[in-house]
């Protein structure tokens, strides 16, 4: 069971201090498609938390509706919107036991004892937390506490899932394992699920879908892979992946002035031990600093007043100076103004 | 030496709590222990050891019996409307939009008042016929004349009570309000909890230590409450406003006797160990727990 959501052009201001208006969100319409995980990735502050507050039906959009399914749900109360969310600091109720924190919901939608008692287990089960049934939160690991936040949301069956940021409290490795852990939830249960998180390398293994916001507006949205390997903007390719952004050289042909050319680290080839193709993009100039990460190697190269960062083997011999090509299909071109990516 | 120094050490940075300790609550506790069991004249300056016959003069007497009574209800009386209508009032300013600072403040005033001077301008507000209680509640309620009737007189001390209780209630509570997490309220909203089950499953667990810490605090002034019973009624009429700590005043500073007013301070100190074993009982124990994340 689950539907789409759709936002439609949403934008929400607070009235500040001295009566200025601030703009969290500006005109921000996205379609999160059912049974699939989309994901909402920005910088905190860019308002997607506010976002998908404002889906959960916990802040007021100044303008702009949602919809869920063929339902507009714009000023419905959010328990009756059919949503459950999962909080970044869990939101659990500490005076109560992790049973009873599950059945909550269910409690309060009227479901009989004994039907709350088998749903309540059954989503326990499914996060692995139906031992800890009888414990309270604070005697609960933070992975655990964050279970029983997911076990919570589940219980109602709802057919759109929120996660505001929930790994973000979590240790490294558990995030890594509950990464895993969510996505195959999500497939089993096949509810909507919006994700929200600053996270890149969350946006990029669990979506099937990205939005990257900034700023209060959507920056691009498409699969992981559109938007690793085609990024719309000079943001979003810097964001995603951390590339290599310079003004074009002039010597570099094709490019008019005012283009960024942008290359990403691991597309990097020495010069030495590749075949020069044609128009491929060299760069040629001092190691100023070699990072090692084991395999790999980043090596910081100074040509001219840019600072190139380019990722190759370890096992290459390092020398004061070097050259390396990125094959053309590799080079991005944006607009040096607005970032916007240019079409070849 | 280095051993004797070492062993030395923590005794002597206690030394100062414990002579406090020492000086303020374990000796008098024990000279009015002591006292119980003797005949004091502080007249001549003599003793005479007596016995249980304090106790036996003391306990069988109306005196004490009454004023057991009245401190019960003018603590049943004052701690909980004003634990109620303090956490009332805390709530509602909570919800202000706009105002908070002028509503606190004004609930706060009479603590920051002096209760006697507050005491004689209420007993001017209950005086007869001419007072403003009379003249406004008296066609009301067909009933006048607070302070002289032994069956209203404690009524009457109990509102001054509470009048000056809920304020300080409120301040803890609000307090307390301004700390509450927002996530469990996001939580509440989702969970389809509406505004009884929101304060009944979020605020009031959240509220516990301060209940607790609120409750002992009534009940402590409660149990000693003094100053509006020798302002207002002088433990009249009849003795009907006459409380356990109004009477070994009178007892031991009116009367000289000095056995029998420790023999209420006794009496008295069993109340308040009763109360607080009620802190650490079932119920209270969760509330005061129920804070912790």
């Amino acid at each position: 069971m689950s539907a789409p959501v759709h936002i439609r052009a949403v934008s929400k201001s607070f009235e500040g201090a001295k009566r200025q208006t601030t703009r969290i969100l500006d005109g921000v319409s996205l379609t999160a498609p059912a049974g699939q995980i989309t994901t909402i990735l920005g910088e905190s502050g860019c308002g997607k938390t506010t976002l998908l507050r404002i889906v959960a039906g916990l802040e007021t959009a100044t303008s702009g509706g949602i919809h869920i399914g063929e339902r507009e749900v714009t000023s419905v109360h959010p328990s009756r919107r059919g949503v459950a969310m999962v909080f970044q600091n869990y939101g659990l109720y500490p005076a109560k036991t992790v049973a009873k924190n599950i059945e909550f919901p269910l409690k309060m939608a009227g479901v009989a004892p004994a039907e709350r008692r088998t749903r309540g287990l059954a989503a326990a089960t499914l996060l692995h937390i139906d031992h800890v049934m009888d414990r309270m939160p604070a005697q609960l690991s933070g992975g655990q506490r964050q279970r029983v936040g997911i076990a919570r949301a589940l219980a109602r069956d709802p057919e759109i899932l929120l996660m505001d940021e929930p790994l973000s409290n979590l240790d490294a490795q558990l995030r890594i394992e509950m990464r895993a852990e969510l996505v195959a939830m999500q497939r089993r249960i096949g509810s909507t699920m919006l994700y929200v998180t600053h996270d890149q390398t969350e946006a990029m293994t669990m979506s099937d879908r990205v939005v990257v916001m900034r700023g209060g507006h959507i920056e691009q949205q498409g699969t992981p892979e559109e938007v690793f390997q085609v990024p719309a903007t000079t943001y979003v390719a810097a964001f995603l992946g951390n590339m290599n952004l310079a003004p074009a050289p002039a010597s570099e042909t094709g490019a008019g002035a005012g283009t960024t050319l942008g290359v990403r680290p691991e597309h990097f080839l020495p010069a030495d031990h590749s075949v020069p193709q044609e128009g491929d993009l060299c760069i040629e100039g001092a190691i100023e600093y070699a990072e090692l990460l084991g395999t790999d190697r980043i090596l910081h190269v100074r040509a001219g007043d840019t600072l190139w960062r380019a990722r190759v083997d370890a096992a290459l011999p390092l020398h004061e100076r070097i050259t390396v090509r990125a094959r053309a299909a590799n080079v991005h071109r944006f607009d040096a103004e607005s970032g916007v990516r240019l079409a070849v | 030496m280095s051993t004797l120094r070492s062993r030395l050490t923590p005794h002597l940075l206690l030394a100062p709590a414990t002579i406090c300790l020492v000086v303020f609550v374990a000796a008098p506790l024990v000279i009015v222990l002591v006292l119980a069991f003797f005949n004091l004249n502080l007249v001549t300056g003599t003793s005479s050891f007596v016995g249980l016959a304090n106790f036996t003069t003391e306990i069988p007497h109306p005196e004490f019996a009454r004023a057991l009574r009245n401190t019960l209800l003018y603590a049943v009386f004052t701690i909980g409307p004003s634990m109620v209508g303090g956490l009332l009032v805390a709530l509602l300013i909570h919800g202000l939009r706009r105002g908070q600072g002028f509503w606190r403040s004004l609930y706060f005033l009479p603590v920051a008042t002096t209760l006697v001077a507050m005491s004689a301008v209420w007993r001017w507000m209950f005086r007869a016929d001419t007072g403003v209680v009379d003249t406004v509640l008296g066609p009301l309620l067909g009933i006048h004349d607070w302070l002289s009737d032994p069956n209203l007189a404690l009524a009457a001390i109990t509102v001054v009570g509470n009048w000056h209780q809920i304020g300080l209630v409120a301040i803890l509570y609000l307090a307390a309000l301004g700390t509450l997490p927002q996530d469990q309220y996001d939580s509440a909203a989702l969970d389809g909890a509406g505004g009884w089950n929101r304060f009944w499953h979020v605020t009031w667990p959240a509220l516990g230590p301060t209940t607790i810490f609120v409750f002992i605090m009534t009940a402590g002034s409660a149990l000693q409450a003094y100053d509006v019973i020798a302002a207002m009624t002088q433990g009249g009429p009849l003795g009907s406003t006459e409380t356990l700590t109004f009477a070994i005043w009178n007892r031991g500073v009116h009367y000289f006797d000095i056995g029998r007013a420790a023999v209420l301070s006794l009496a008295l100190l069993v109340l308040s160990v009763a109360v607080t074993a009620i802190q650490r009982t079932g119920y209270a124990r969760r509330l005061e727990s129920g804070g912790t994340r």
